[in-house]
């Protein structure tokens, strides 16, 4: 049973700390003191008027970073909402009709799972043209790959299912059993996918705009990791403190707070997982 | 080279026998005191770049990459006839030169002493052979050239040329004299496809540095000094040049003894004031960041229009971008190009002051209006006044301040991200709005070709022409005057829009090498950087050889004559095998910029 207790104080955690950032990401310009376009001197050290200092062309660094949650979370909810849509239909009709739309699907799922993911987003990247759209489009390519893998297996016990058959035999429709009988069973399964796929898309967005394949002018976390790195003075003094540190710690918080979540909830969620459920620790 | 390695390991172990004879007279004769003493190596390591940026290709005058660092780092290897020091134009290869009157026909004496790195003498037909292989090989040699004006090359004898020119050219003795490599013809004779030919054979000049290694992964050079140069004692053995990641860093911990910084840098560098470690020299970077606009008659609307050109020039502020990108580490441009710091700079170019005012009415009398109030302007014809600007992820942050200025105005600015090749090829199809990008040279009027680069949409009959007239013209101040009207008519056209200047700075340890300087109007033809091959040479004249001329020197050699100091090889500056008060005029003359040249 402490088993349980601990995810929960883990689950609240992750919920209050993702709560706490959809907040500041939807009251950004309420919240910043200063809009992260207007230049100020530049290079400041913290003080009771920039909190965190200014960067390298004199932009708050504490608005910045408030701003920065807006686009980082944006690209997470766009990419993860879609590549689980995506992820979950091509699922469901993998699983449910069986044959040749089966075979396709899961032999490109097969394709998709053995290229390392985050090696071929950052080779694509560097080849588009940079803007925040064509971002989340190249995350969605390989977001929905595992969520369809994971939903057909679930669907293949399910359409087995003596209820499903029975309303099979009483004539209800294809789309009438999905959408009744199977999706509801399957959900718990993708809110726990959505959750997982924010938490990687965060790092993913962060890494590539730290490499400069992001967005530059959507001043993500990254993006502000990524000019930090690029000050020349970042290992002779203690700029990093304000200017690093901060994107950094916010990258980890959000990522801890999507796993929390996603682990609390699986553990309820996936009757898999039940069974393991009672070894204590 | 074989014969060469020879010779050397010969001489390296008759100097050890040397040294262990006198040290072991000298302990017979002495007792304990009787230790040799050897100079140990003078290694000499810089930062030429960050990895994954700083390969400037294999050394050799055919395949180094066409860049300001590629080609001073195969000039370590090989001479030209003149070459550039802190004052100005001197000797090299060349002794002294003579030009006819009509500016066609210059004579070079060549120096008797040079030799190939291979040990094979250095004669007026390798010079003969340079040109005609480079003229024959067109397009090879890929770096700047005017080969094109050279007619005919004649030796006279072994150490005297001349070269006839088919126009007079005006900047011969540094666009040609000073920039062409001269290659052994008993080497090149036999190599037909010179951009492949990376032999060891290939890095054999007549410098005074030898190349031991190049490595292309990381960016690395690593030199040797060549103690037989001809035209001063190598001061160093060894030199490295080498991308490091973090150049203040590196710097401060001792893994090298030299770094340049630029513009934005500025915060580094502030570091290093007041450090006794490190001293700190500064110089013009001849380097101009510029926006590019499409002035195509066709596909060029509205940036071909020259009034919106210059309502985008006043409505940004450069004053704003010099403070806030570069932390003050730069100067707002010349509106002409042509850097301050060069002779050929014209002051009185129109300047676009800030004037947000000047810029709204502007644009409304090309009646573009906003007339839906979103802040952003319409064309007359409906739709936002929204342009790309390109821009290589180097200098977005002064796309991110342009594009909040030029909202102020009411222009909305895409800031688009692309690489230098891709750009490039836009501007060539005349496929874009506005690009930021720079380029050095800025002290050579020669650069400012705008029309072949970067400006290819911009076609003017009287701005080609006066270009065309400069290039001919060979009384200095009527090419100055014609040079003037050329900035003059850019600050009005507004082809391109230059930003700033950064400044730069060469930061090092004396203790290693003190001898860093920035080369008058940059090294060859304008390059802005330290790595000038005399710092590596105690020059005649440089009595105390402590690697710089100064008045130091005259006193050293006043004092020599005097007899109170025993005098050095290098006190004798005229190089006459006497040391008196000629020299010491010499080495005045040289502090003046006018270094001695024997004219006939």
């Amino acid at each position: 049973m402490t088993r349980m207790k601990v995810n929960d104080v883990l689950g609240s955690l992750g919920l209050g700390i993702l709560a706490i950032l959809v907040v500041v990401a939807i009251f950004a310009p309420q919240i910043a003191p200063y809009d992260p376009h207007h230049t100020y001197k530049r290079m400041e050290r913290p003080s009771s008027e920039h909190l965190l200092g200014t960067n390298d062309i004199g932009n708050d660094i504490l608005s910045e970073v408030i701003y920065g949650t807006r686009v980082s979370l944006f690209i997470a909810f766009m990419v993860s909402i879609t590549a689980i849509t995506i992820g979950t239909s091509l699922g469901l009709i993998a699983g449910y009709s069986g044959g040749v739309a089966e075979f396709m699907i899961m032999r490109i799922v097969d394709i998709f799972l053995t290229i390392p993911r985050l090696v071929l987003i950052i080779v694509i990247a560097a080849f588009m043209p940079r803007s925040i759209w064509n971002l989340i489009a190249v995350f969605i390519i390989f977001g929905w790959v595992m969520t369809a893998r994971i939903v057909r297996s679930e669907v293949l016990t399910l359409r087995n299912q003596y209820y499903v058959e029975s309303a099979r035999m009483l004539g209800g429709s294809n789309l009438y059993i999905l959408w009744r009988h199977i999706l509801p069973n399957v959900i718990p399964l993708v809110v726990v996918q959505f959750i997982m796929e924010a938490g990687h898309v965060i790092v993913a967005e962060a890494g590539l705009s730290f490499l400069g394949l992001g967005d530059p002018v959507a001043r993500s976390w990254g993006t502000t990791f990524h000019y930090a790195f690029e000050c020349p003075t970042l290992y002779t003094s203690d700029v990093w403190m304000w200017w690093m540190l901060p994107p950094g710690l916010c990258i980890v918080a959000t990522v801890l707070g999507f796993t929390f979540v996603g682990y609390a909830l699986e553990e309820r969620l996936n009757p898999k997982l039940k069974t393991v459920v009672g070894m204590e620790i | 080279m074989k014969t060469h390695k020879t010779a050397l390991t010969t001489l390296v172990f008759a100097a050890l026998i040397c040294a262990a004879c006198m040290a072991f007279s000298a302990s017979a004769l002495a007792g304990e005191d009787g230790v040799a003493t050897t100079d140990s190596d003078k290694i000499v390591k810089s930062v030429g770049g960050e990895p994954g940026k700083s390969d400037w290709r294999f050394p050799a005058p055919f395949t180094f990459y066409p860049r300001g660092p590629g080609y001073v780092r195969m000039s370590l290897l090989f001479d030209t006839l003149t070459w550039k020091d802190a004052n100005g134009v001197i000797p090299a290869l060349a002794n002294g030169w003579k030009v006819s009157d009509d500016g066609k026909t210059w004579t070079f004496y060549l120096n008797t002493d040079a030799r190939w790195h291979d040990g094979e003498p250095f004669t007026a037909s390798d010079v003969k052979f340079t040109i005609e292989y480079m003229q024959e090989q067109e397009g090879a040699f890929k770096w700047f050239e005017s080969i094109d004006y050279i007619e005919s090359v004649e030796i006279v004898d072994d150490y005297t040329i001349i070269i006839s020119l088919n126009e007079p050219m005006a900047s011969f003795l540094v666009d040609i004299a000073g920039n062409i490599p001269i290659i052994p013809e008993h080497i090149w004779s036999g190599v037909s496809d010179p951009s492949k030919f990376t032999d060891d054979d290939a890095v054999i000049g007549t410098g005074p540095m030898k190349l031991v290694e190049y490595s292309s992964a990381e960016g690395a050079y690593h030199y040797e000094a060549n103690y037989d140069y001809y035209n001063g004692k190598p001061i160093v053995d060894e030199f490295i040049t080498m991308a490091v990641s973090n150049a203040a860093a590196s710097l401060t911990n001792g893994d090298v003894d030299e770094a340049t910084f630029w513009g934005s840098d500025v915060d580094a560098v502030n570091d290093f004031v007041g450090d006794d470690d490190f001293e700190i020299i500064t110089g013009p970077s001849f380097w101009v960041l510029q926006i590019i606009f499409n002035c195509d008659a066709d596909k060029g609307y509205p940036t071909n229009n020259v009034t919106f050109r210059r309502a985008v020039a006043y409505g940004i502020d450069r004053e704003e971008i010099v403070e806030q990108k570069l932390g003050g580490g730069g100067m707002v441009a010349n509106t002409g190009i042509l850097h301050p710091d060069a002779i050929w700079y014209n002051p009185d170019c129109e300047g676009y002051e800030y004037d947000v005012t000047a810029a709204n009415a502007m644009l409304d009398s090309l009646g573009f209006i906003d007339t839906n109030s979103d802040g952003i302007r319409e064309y007359p014809a409906g739709g936002d006044l929204k342009f790309t600007l390109y821009t290589t992820s180097t200098y977005l942050r002064e796309g991110e301040l342009i594009q909040a200025q030029l909202e102020k105005i009411g222009i909305a600015i895409e800031l688009t991200p692309s690489d230098w090749t891709t750009i490039d090829s836009y501007l060539k199809a005349a496929d874009f709005d506005m690009a930021i990008s720079g380029h050095g040279g800025i002290a050579n009027p020669q650069i400012m070709n705008l029309p072949d680069w970067p400006a290819s949409t911009y076609d003017s009959e009287e701005y080609n022409s006066l270009f065309k007239e400069q290039e001919v013209t060979l009384d200095i101040d009527d090419r100055k005057d014609l040079v003037n009207q050329l900035q003059e008519l850019v600050a009005e056209d507004l082809p391109v829009y230059t930003l700033y200047h950064p400044y730069i700075w060469c930061v090092f340890n004396p203790e290693v090498l003190d001898t860093w300087f920035y080369t008058r109007d940059g090294i060859c033809i304008g390059i802005p950087i330290e790595l000038n091959k005399l710092i590596f040479l105690a020059r005649y004249g440089d009595a105390n050889e402590n690697g710089k001329i100064n008045m130091q020197d005259v006193t050293a050699i006043e004092r020599m004559i005097m007899e109170l100091d025993d005098p050095t090889d290098m006190a004798d500056a005229n190089k006459d095998e006497n040391i008196n008060m000629l020299d010491v005029t010499c080495v005045e003359l040289t502090i003046l910029g006018r270094a001695p040249i024997r004219c006939e």
